[in-house]
């Protein structure tokens, strides 16, 4: 298990290679922005992954589209992973492009036979490819599609079965969606098949009283920090990342908000014992 | 409806028509919220998908988003990205075709020091993430014996580029970054402009990434034909020629090796080296 990590951010470069920072047991980064073959970015890179534990967290599978995978970018993924040999690859369950073109943002897919399909065929040709299984995670829903008549847990637990890859459970996303969408969020992470459950992330967001935002500019709240112990009740010892994306504070407080995500899972995996 | 359809459908809401409202079609493709309306829902992610689209901009383009303010930025960007929607591959991309774009539609194309700012951000982009590749040494080129010299020629670093410019973009630059460290500095904040050359021009900028990070500094027009040269991988023979023609005054082989070293301790050149 690897125990809990941050999002690697640049604000914080300096200080993770200077300091090398003991309460972090390993960094999340985001795939494409280590891409390309040169540049600070990769050097970077290389010399964190000589002090912790990296995972490849990529926006670009675009496993909601039946559009072909986009072997370029697999080409890219692959040599980088050949490189810093991550503890995992993960990316997100959306699409996020369309005839050629790109959103750069993780937009929903509808939840039923017809996706399920087209998904996991996606899946499994992108993990043909990398000749590894990957880590797919749960986005926010803002809104849901009428041809939709699956639930998102069984969407993930037939998607996680059928193709053998393994779900980065984001527990604020499920918050954020389940508030969106009406729901209750302890049902839904409930109806999540444990063994399929790889990584937690947990994050903040902004609530607009009658919706919220998955923002990644805020600490993590008190319903998420709920509901990630609960989730650390069901689904056991499991890896954690905190992510922040805006707003992006000193990296002492960031270890705080992490220290208290090592305590919260501790007491879960105490009250099961 | 396929899913085909469906997605065609949401991508048209909220890349093609940002900011407009839903069609009832939306009404009948999305469940009710408890909350929100359809059409919110959907704004959520056409303002995600606006709102990310222009901070990368403002990222990759520090200087062009100081120089032009919120409003003008988006004005530019939001245009551009109608024509450019972006394609798959890295976000630095975003703006490839920025400056093709602004030289095709007012009222960029009345505006040559945007022009230039756009051209040199541009470039930065592209020579940042070029790879790192190790660079030619002064030794290097002692271990070569004399008889050879005439027919070695030389690879670049691939970090490294040139402009021809009108505008001192060098000391704007260094300008803006004073700017941006001031307290309450907010794009479009500054009040001074985007010097122009008034006596010779076009001047030589030779833009390159060291350390990674970007320099640039003028260089004389002859020293830009000769790094130019050494780019398309002419020999020193054909390097003397070039200098011969151009600087027929001087000790053109003793004028070459000063160059090449000055190529060499810039580390424009790549280790590899070519013998005919």
């Amino acid at each position: 298990m690897l125990g809990f990590g941050l999002g690697l951010r640049s604000p914080h470069y300096d200080q993770v290679l200077n300091q090398q920072p003991t309460e972090v047991d390993w960094f999340e980064v985001i795939t494409e922005n280590f891409l390309a073959p040169g540049g600070r970015p990769r050097a970077i890179l290389r010399q964190v992954r000589e002090h912790y534990p990296i995972v490849l967290h990529g926006l670009s599978f675009n496993i909601g589209s039946d559009e072909a995978p986009d072997y370029a970018y697999l080409d890219k993924l692959r040599d980088l992973a050949r490189e810093i040999e991550p503890a995992w690859i993960s990316d997100h369950i959306c699409w996020t492009g369309l005839h050629g073109h790109t959103s750069h943002d993780l937009l929903p897919i509808s939840y039923n036979q017809e996706t399920l399909s087209l998904v996991a065929d996606k899946v499994s040709r992108i993990q043909d490819y990398l000749e590894q299984s990957v880590v797919l995670e749960n986005p926010s829903m803002y809104l849901q599609f009428q041809s939709a008549d699956m639930t998102e847990a069984d969407f993930i637990n037939a998607l996680t079965k059928q193709t053998g890859c393994r779900l980065l459970l984001d527990v604020n996303n499920v918050y954020v969606s389940s508030f969106n969408l009406g729901l209750d969020p302890y049902r839904e992470i409930n109806a999540i098949a444990p063994e399929s459950v790889q990584q937690f992330h947990l994050a903040g967001h902004t609530h607009n009283t009658t919706h919220i935002i998955d923002t990644h500019d805020h600490p993590v709240s008190d319903p998420v920090w709920a509901l990630y112990q609960h989730a650390c009740q069901r689904f056991g010892k499991t890896a954690t990342l905190l992510e922040r994306d805006d707003d992006i504070p000193e990296m002492t407080e960031l270890i705080k908000e992490l220290d208290h995500a090592r305590q919260l899972q501790a007491r879960a995996l105490q009250e099961l014992s | 409806m396929t899913w085909q359809e469906e997605q065609a459908a949401f991508w048209h809401w909220i890349v093609d028509t940002p900011g407009s409202a839903a069609p009832t079609e939306a009404e009948k493709l999305m469940a009710p919220h408890q909350q929100l309306s359809v059409n919110d829902a959907l704004g959520i992610y056409q303002n995600a998908y606006r709102g990310r689209l222009l901070q990368a901009a403002s990222e990759l383009y520090p200087v062009t988003y100081y120089t032009l303010g919120d409003a003008a930025h988006q004005q530019l960007w939001l245009g551009y990205l109608e024509k450019h929607p972006p394609k798959p591959g890295p976000m630095s991309q975003l703006g490839a075709y920025l400056l093709t774009y602004c030289r095709q539609h007012d009222p960029y194309r009345g505006l040559p020091a945007l022009l230039e700012l756009i051209a040199l951000e541009t470039r930065l982009v592209e020579l940042f993430e070029n790879p790192d590749l190790p660079h030619y040494s002064r030794e290097q080129l002692q271990n070569n014996p004399a008889e050879d010299w005439a027919k070695l020629s030389w690879t670049d670093t691939g970090d490294w580029t040139l402009m021809e410019v009108d505008f001192d973009l060098e000391t704007y630059w260094l300008k803006i970054q004073d700017y941006r460290k001031q307290p309450g500095a907010k794009p479009g904040g500054a009040d001074f402009p985007v010097p122009a050359f008034t006596d010779q021009h076009p001047r030589h900028l030779l833009i390159r990434r060291q350390n990674y990070k970007m320099h640039f500094q003028q260089v004389s027009p002859t020293f830009a034909g000769f790094i130019s040269l050494l780019k398309e991988g002419k020999n020193f023979a054909e390097l003397c020629e070039y200098l011969s023609q151009h600087d027929s005054e001087t000790d053109v082989p003793a004028k070459s090796l000063n160059y090449l070293l000055q190529a060499i301790d810039l580390e424009l050149l790549h280790q590899q080296t070519i013998r005919a």
